[in-house]
């Protein structure tokens, strides 16, 4: 049998997949202990978890480099690959949103400036609107943008709202809802069949289970 | 020295070393057999064409991706983005008197911008394939995709899956549930990804009949095992038109089966990709352990009308290079690879004689360098020879022939008729 090949990004999707594979009888015995290793095969050796970073999960699972993903959509939108999206594993929910200074108005007059970690996401949003922008990416502390007179607003993932709040921003308009979500190489869903198959049921159970 | 904008290629092009080229060249020469030995003639079209060839053509080739020139007189032209296209155009444009069959096969590159950063794309890239024109039969859809697998298998390429797929099913589909342009796309997008959850979610917001939303949200899932899923896609069906698509579907399976191909078929229904061209049954090929898909055909009955004629079609196209790319995958290729068989070495008096015997050694079908044994050095010069192993390292001195082989045994000839006979043997 072929060996599945993971990609993981490290971290909290990381622990969450790891935990639901034990749940359905999967084990990484060297992973579970800590090890910084990258790659780690299953005791039965027919699957392998790829730790990489975050954002580099869709670049190997759309070119075939690992079969399968774990990544946010937030990520997944960004990257815009070619991939089988095929289980909303429903873990690290939040959302995309416009954001922008609550008080001061946007002139409509002009092109809007729009600064966002996600500018790939805040194009596409936009676009489907019918309104040109401006992009701006940024790595971090997206809520400066609007704050200092870099961009009129902010496209980024909101969980609670708090910090936009302290910062004096405001929603102005959500995009979608953001989760984790499990993708799967294109070519790996047809030709990897017995072992993909199985296992997306089995974890679509496992997801329907926990959050009965 | 030039400066460093010389040195380095651009991106998204490459050389292609001698070893590489001689490999593709017998893939290509293999597919040429094949094709040829079933009717199939190859043909070339230009490899640059007026812009708006391809942006009248409703196709699958993103304007933004063409690379454009312009001409002369101010027209925007392109570098071939696509080889389907130019050869409908070509054949559409045929006298149409003597026959209304069109069987050809083409080799040709392709150009397209892909920026795409993240992943490994190349603006130049061979493609391989063949078109139908003229049959709009089951027959000439079994005939095609019965090429692409024998294509895949004389390449020596064993596992593989052929994934079938019907256009008009969903196509009919979303005609009965009457949703506007951008809904289908929205929907049509989350089948493709097989993203149930969110097909569920879009569904919600629309008003389209329960019915008709029952199976759309199947549509994600009628993939796997042919028989299966053609029965369950026959119970969702709503009307005659899908079921009539899917018994067309059907019996092109029945018949690749027939032919002993149900190792290498699945179904999926799924596949959408590229509706505004495609009008009917649908495939892509896929190779085990490479990401992407390998071959991409169907039946394309509506891109002729464009060019004022009505010839049903139906086809397929290989990128070669990501072929060239599994073979070599698979196969250690050393980095060099020596093919010179004979090596004749002379002094100056002595060249005429030389190159007479290296001629004659050619016309044997043997692969022969030539060239005059230095002054200095020889000894370095003969060592290298052997070092590229090369088989046969012919001396000639004071009128005799003297041959010396990879092991070091040496042969004296005292006439070139003596060496023939000696060396062909």
């Amino acid at each position: 049998m072929d060996v599945v090949k993971i990609a993981l990004g490290k971290g909290r999707l990381e622990e969450f997949t790891v935990e639901i594979f034990q749940k359905i009888g999967i084990e990484f015995p060297e992973l579970e202990k800590g090890s910084r290793k990258l790659i780690f095969d299953d005791e039965s050796g027919n699957f392998r978890i790829v730790l990489v970073k975050a954002t580099d999960v869709a670049t190997y699972v759309e070119n075939g480099a690992a079969d399968i993903g774990v990544i946010g959509k937030d990520t997944l939108m960004e990257s815009e690959a070619d991939v089988f999206e095929v289980l909303d594993l429903g873990f690290g929910k939040c959302k995309f949103a416009v954001a922008g200074l609550s008080v001061q108005p946007i002139n409509p007059n002009q092109k809007l400036k729009v600064a966002s970690k996600y500018p790939n996401v805040a194009k596409a949003f936009y676009e489907k609107k019918g309104i040109s922008v401006e992009t701006i990416k940024l790595n971090g502390s997206v809520e400066l943008a609007p704050l200092i007179g870099l961009s009129d607003v902010i496209v980024d993932i909101v969980e609670t709202g708090r910090t936009l709040k302290e910062n004096g921003l405001a929603i102005i308009e959500d995009i979608c809802d953001i989760s984790a979500r499990l993708i799967v190489n294109k070519a790996s869903f047809k030709t990897k069949t017995e072992t993909i198959h199985p296992l997306l049921n089995k974890m679509e159970q496992e997801l329907a289970r926990m959050s009965v | 020295m030039l400066g460093n904008g010389t040195k380095r290629l651009p991106e998204g092009v490459s050389d292609i070393h001698a070893n590489d080229l001689e490999i593709k060249e017998s893939l290509i020469q293999k597919l040429q057999l094949l094709y040829r030995s079933y009717g199939y003639r190859q043909v070339q079209t230009p490899i640059f064409e007026y812009y708006d060839l391809f942006l009248e053509i409703n196709g699958t080739i993103d304007r933004e991706k063409m690379v454009k020139l312009v001409d002369r007189d101010g027209k925007i032209l392109v570098l071939r983005p696509d080889a389907t296209i130019p050869i409908a155009r070509m054949v559409a444009t045929f006298d149409k008197k003597e026959d209304s069959y069109f069987k050809v096969s083409y080799f040709t590159n392709v150009f397209r911008m892909n920026d795409d950063k993240q992943s490994i794309t190349n603006r130049e890239r061979t493609q391989a394939g063949i078109e139908l024109f003229g049959n709009k039969s089951s027959e000439a859809d079994v005939e095609v995709i019965t090429l692409a697998i024998q294509s895949l298998k004389r390449l020596g390429i064993v596992d593989f899956k052929i994934d079938l797929g019907q256009a008009n099913y969903f196509k009919e589909l979303m005609i009965r549930s009457a949703v506007s342009v951008e809904q289908e796309g929205e929907i049509r997008k989350r089948i493709e990804q097989k993203n149930v959850s969110e097909l569920k979610q879009i569904l919600d917001t629309t008003n389209i009949e329960a019915a008709y939303k029952e199976v759309i949200l199947s549509m994600p899932l009628l993939y796997g095992n042919p028989t299966e899923v053609i029965q369950q896609a026959e119970s969702l069906a709503l009307n005659n038109k899908m079921k009539e698509e899917l018994r067309h579907l059907e019996e092109v399976y029945n018949k690749l089966v027939e032919a002993g191909f149900e190792e290498y078929l699945s179904i999926d229904l799924g596949m959408i990709n590229d509706l505004n061209y495609y009008t009917g049954i649908i495939f892509q090929g896929y190779i085990k352990n490479y990401g992407k898909p390998i071959v991409i055909g169907g039946r394309y009955d509506q891109l002729t009308k464009q060019f004022g004629s009505e010839l049903p079609a139906t086809g397929f196209g290989f990128y070669l290079d990501d072929v060239l790319d599994v073979i070599k995958k698979n196969t250690n290729q050393a980095t060099f690879v020596n093919q010179t068989e004979a090596f004749v070495l002379f002094s100056e008096n002595d060249r005429k004689a030389a190159l007479r015997l290296a001629d004659r050694l050619r016309e044997s079908q043997l692969i022969v360098e030539t060239d005059v044994i230095p002054i200095e050095d020889a000894d370095v010069f003969i060592k290298e020879l052997k070092r590229r192993g090369i088989e046969t390292i012919i001396t000639i001195q004071n009128q005799q022939f003297i041959c010396v082989n990879k092991n070091d045994e040496q042969v004296v000839y005292n006439t070139s008729e003596d060496l023939l006979k000696g060396l062909l043997l």
